[in-house]
């Protein structure tokens, strides 16, 4: 089973080593699920008033993102109960005592039942506001060691769940979308590599669906419905990505994501994945060459953290017998050519002090169709290590080429994310591909969207096109781009697939190029924000999703979402549909 | 100031086997984020902790999503 392949590819990371998870985070003394606090007085998944009336019209909504605003009012009922059955704060202060979330490898989990009690004691001016009520819950502390990103009030993942999952709450719909939500650990939040994303995202979805099919077992007993009976589908968002990989769809992440997309429980409605394009199309992190091609890769100065680019060559019917080679230059030295001789091996660069400079990994996998994809992954230190005697990289040019003798066939090269997210302090520096043949405005210096056409042997390496989020590449998430109404197509940062579309459907998030953002909600309830990028357009998709599985209506893969989002489309004919705007406002 | 026309030398070091050779892709940031933490280890105060049951509880999750 892929999870399985998952938790041993994480293996040596499952104690922590990074120091993800704040120490006093960890659970020490794991117990197993425990179904019969659910049925206790406080502890259920929703208050009997804040389900839905026929579970047969209902979508639970899943949001896997940074920490969340549970307590917000566009996630309560008229009734002033929680819309949210369960949050779990994936690095809030695990209590070993509490009586819920004995199961869980780290954290907080609050149930709805749990949120009720803080939000009556917020009713009732005991607890003063919000932001009290966060303290309270223990996903704000700011007497602990890591960023307080539950306390920003423009945080993403408030926006992510707002869009996703806002309800007023006089509106009887919300009602109908119950809501799961994973805050992960704020460090992968930070790293835009997403180094140990995969592993919490795993633990994020295992979550949802077990409390998924126990929300609908508890629907069952409210109700006094037949066991099983209840199978309320679910719609998971996940608003992250990064830029280098290879894809096909052959990671672990994505292969999860597709088996579980695919797979059909005895006593849970269909699952389905929304994810972002990404939003690098102009970034200069994609290219394709042949064999003989050289590019440039320029790599920041005073990067504090390591930079790294991919390789990904054609696919081959077999196994091939000799790996292929690049050539890399440092700034300022002589070009070296790798010698890997089987999968797995990885190799240092080294100055000609001995210093190391850079180090290659090289990777024979077995792919889509059974075929065979070679590719190497170069990591640079940081050009700036953070104490003396660290390993470090030459900021500059640095020259990647294919050897001549490689297979003939297109070699993807895709630079990995590597920004510092808005609201952290990882001081991390994005490198990017240089090329001269690429143009990045036009002469009266509006910027270019789409790739030129050009001749042969004039094309640039370095494209727009295959600009989607390497966490995208797998058969079965619906792939989210932003639009921008003015021009009732992809706004200009929007990642584009190989095909050069920009995303299986769209949203408007963008009123012009010139003017980005949509007015999406912040973490205290009324605070509104303007966030801009795909990962405010996948949420809303997911929102549409969802209310579409909860009229009955199942798209059994891509495609056919695809076709019910293209009858509904605002944009151009023959385009990428995009979906009608649904006010996200509170009405007051 | 002498000034140099040819670019300095550079080489890759011992090729070193870091995956197994049959298996599904893994993730070369890994290795290299268990590198660097490993060397960050030596720092007092940032041990790793000494059992987390992080595996235990998600092979139970994962048996309680689709074991049953």
């Amino acid at each position: 089973m892929i999870a399985m392949a998952m938790l041993e590819a994480f293996r040596q990371f499952l104690r922590d080593p990074g120091g993800v998870l704040p120490r006093d985070a960890i659970n020490h003394e794991l117990k197993p699920y425990d179904s019969d606090a659910e049925r206790a007085v406080g502890l259920g998944y929703l208050d009997p008033q804040a389900m839905p009336d026929d579970p047969d019209k209902a979508c639970i909504i899943g949001v896997i993102d940074d920490a969340m605003p549970f307590a917000h009012e566009s996630l309560r009922t008229e009734s002033g109960h929680s819309r949210v059955a369960a949050y779990w704060a994936q690095d809030a202060v695990h209590d070993p005592a509490a009586p819920v979330g004995g199961d869980l490898p780290s954290g907080v989990e609050l149930r709805g039942q749990m949120i009720d009690a803080l939000l009556e004691r917020l009713g009732a001016a005991t607890l003063p506001d919000e932001d009290a009520l966060y303290r309270r819950a223990g996903t704000v502390d700011f007497a602990r060691p890591q960023r307080h990103s539950a306390a920003y009030e423009a945080g993403h993942g408030a926006s992510v769940l707002g869009l996703a999952a806002r309800f007023d709450p006089w509106d009887a719909r919300g009602r109908n979308h119950p809501v799961l939500a994973v805050g992960l650990p704020a460090r992968v939040s930070e790293d835009s590599m997403g180094v140990l994303a995969p592993l919490y995202i795993l633990a994020s979805i295992m979550f949802i669906i077990t409390r998924a099919r126990r929300l609908c077992r508890m629907i069952e007993d409210v109700r006094g419905l037949p066991a099983h009976s209840v199978k309320m589908p679910v719609v998971i968002n996940i608003s992250y990505g990064i830029s280098a990989g290879p894809r096909d769809g052959s990671t672990l992440l994505e292969r999860f994501i597709d088996a579980v997309s695919t797979m059909q429980a005895s006593d849970l409605g269909p699952i389905r994945f929304v994810l972002p394009m990404g939003n690098h199309r102009q970034a200069r992190l994609v290219g394709v060459g042949r064999r003989g091609d050289q590019v440039g890769w320029r790599i920041q100065p005073d990067d504090l953290t390591h930079s790294a680019v991919e390789i990904w060559g054609p696919r081959h019917r077999n196994r091939p017998e000799r790996p292929f080679a690049i050539h890399l230059a440092a700034p300022g030295m002589e070009p070296v050519a790798t010698v890997f001789s089987a999968h797995g091996q990885m190799s240092l660069l080294r100055d000609a002090t001995g210093a190391e400079i850079a180090r290659a990994y090289y990777q024979s996998i077995r792919g889509e169709g059974g075929r065979w994809r070679e590719g190497i992954t170069v990591i640079a230190p940081p050009t700036c290590p953070g104490e003396l005697g660290q390993p470090y990289a030459p900021p500059g040019d640095w020259a990647i080429r294919i050897d001549p003798s490689a297979p003939s066939g297109a070699y993807e090269i895709s630079v990995q994310r590597d920004e510092t997210i808005h609201g952290f302090h990882r001081e991390a520096r994005q490198s990017r591909l240089e090329d001269p043949r690429y143009t990045v405005r036009e002469p009266n210096d509006r910027a270019i969207l789409l790739d030129l056409p050009s001749s042969p042997g004039q094309r640039p390496i370095v494209r727009r096109r295959g600009t989607i989020s390497a966490y995208a590449g797998g058969r079965a998430a619906i792939r989210a781009g932003s639009a921008n109404g003015l021009a009732r197509g992809a706004s200009f940062y929007s990642g584009l697939n190989r095909g050069g579309s920009s995303g299986d459907v769209q949203t408007f998030v963008d009123p012009s190029d010139a003017r980005l953002g949509t007015s999406v909600q912040g973490r205290d309830s009324g605070a509104r924000r303007y966030g801009t990028g795909t990962s405010m357009s996948a949420p809303q998709i997911t929102r549409w999703l969802a209310a579409t599985l909860a009229n009955g209506t199942v798209p059994n893969d891509r495609a056919a979402a695809v076709a019910l989002a293209d009858a509904v489309s605002r944009g151009l004919a023959g385009a990428v549909p995009i979906l009608p705007s649904e006010s996200n406002r509170p009405e007051f | 100031m002498e000034l140099k026309d040819k670019p300095a030398r550079a080489s890759w070091d011992t090729l070193e086997q870091v995956f197994p050779a049959e298996g599904p892709p893994m993730s070369p940031y890994l290795h290299y984020f268990l590198e660097r933490s490993g060397r960050d280890s030596e720092t007092p105060g940032d041990t790793p902790p000494p059992d987390s049951q992080t595996e235990e509880a998600l092979r139970d999750m994962i048996e309680g999503s689709f074991g049953q």
